[in-house]
């Protein structure tokens, strides 16, 4: 799994590619923490290169969210691609964090 | 790891042992992948497959074998032309996943009540077309079966 930041004037850009398991969550809890204490509590989180999540992978995800919640911050997803968005689907990740089809669509809603 | 290939009723059929540690046992995704792609099932089956097979090699490394003494874990993947079997065999303490009580999360939930606990066992319940337990001989056996004509069958979009 690979993260990349991209800095926007008022939120950040998170790409998250390859594989989100029970291997690779901590990694992203962990660099998403860090985006946090850096300051940043809007970020969009594009998985448009991810191409598996597990479970791991979910409790990965709503760790930050629970953090992002916590500082009024915001926390969106887009570019799903078909086992990604079956597992959101699935586990009702879709119902509590915003879903958007484009990464334009969710630097519009920020 | 040892990987047997033996003809009976089934296409293919493959037994795979392993340690139930997870960092070892989750190699042996590895190894049921190459036999996906040489048997060609279809690329969109093998994420689905391996997400059942990490949540359930999480699971019983996770809690089969308590006070940290892991015993053994082997797997046997048979394959007929429309459905994958996987069944998963360990020693430890005896555990139904269908008797789990859980549920996905709920627009209603309030993301800072969430626990994260059960969303594996409910992914592979989606994932899977049947799902069979038995406690036998001082064993758990789950027997997922995974049905090779309903691709994606969650995915509206």
């Amino acid at each position: 799994m690979e993260i990349k930041k991209i800095d926007k004037q008022k939120f950040i850009i998170v790409k998250v590619s390859g594989r989100l398991d029970a291997s690779t969550a901590p990694l992203y809890e962990e660099k998403c923490r860090s985006f946090i204490v850096e300051g940043h509590n809007k970020m969009i989180i594009d998985l448009n290169d991810l191409e598996y999540i597990s479970s791991a992978g979910l409790r990965s995800i709503l760790s930050i969210g629970k953090k992002i919640k916590s500082n009024n911050g915001k926390y969106l997803f887009c570019n799903l691609q078909p086992m990604v968005s079956d597992v959101f689907k699935i586990s009702g990740f879709n119902a509590i964090f915003p879903v958007f089809n484009t990464l334009e669509d969710a630097i519009e809603e920020i | 790891m040892q990987l047997k290939k033996s003809e009976t009723t089934y296409k293919s059929s493959y037994i795979f042992h392993s340690v139930a540690i997870y960092d070892k046992a989750i190699k042996i995704t590895h190894d049921i992948n190459k036999v996906l792609e040489k048997e060609n099932i279809d690329k969109n089956y093998i994420n689905n497959i391996n997400l059942i097979l990490e949540e359930i090699i999480l699971n019983i490394c996770n809690y089969a074998y308590p006070n940290n003494d892991p015993g053994p874990l082997e797997l046997e993947l048979k394959i007929t032309k429309d459905t994958i079997y996987i069944t998963f065999r360990d020693q430890g303490i005896p555990f139904n996943p269908l008797e789990y009580k859980s549920k996905p999360i709920s627009r209603n939930d309030s993301i800072e009540d969430i626990l994260p606990g059960g969303l594996g066992i409910v992914l592979v319940k989606q994932f899977s077309k049947k799902i069979d337990y038995q406690y036998s001989n001082n064993k758990n056996i789950l027997t997922i079966s995974i049905g090779l004509d309903k691709l994606n069958k969650n995915n509206s979009k």
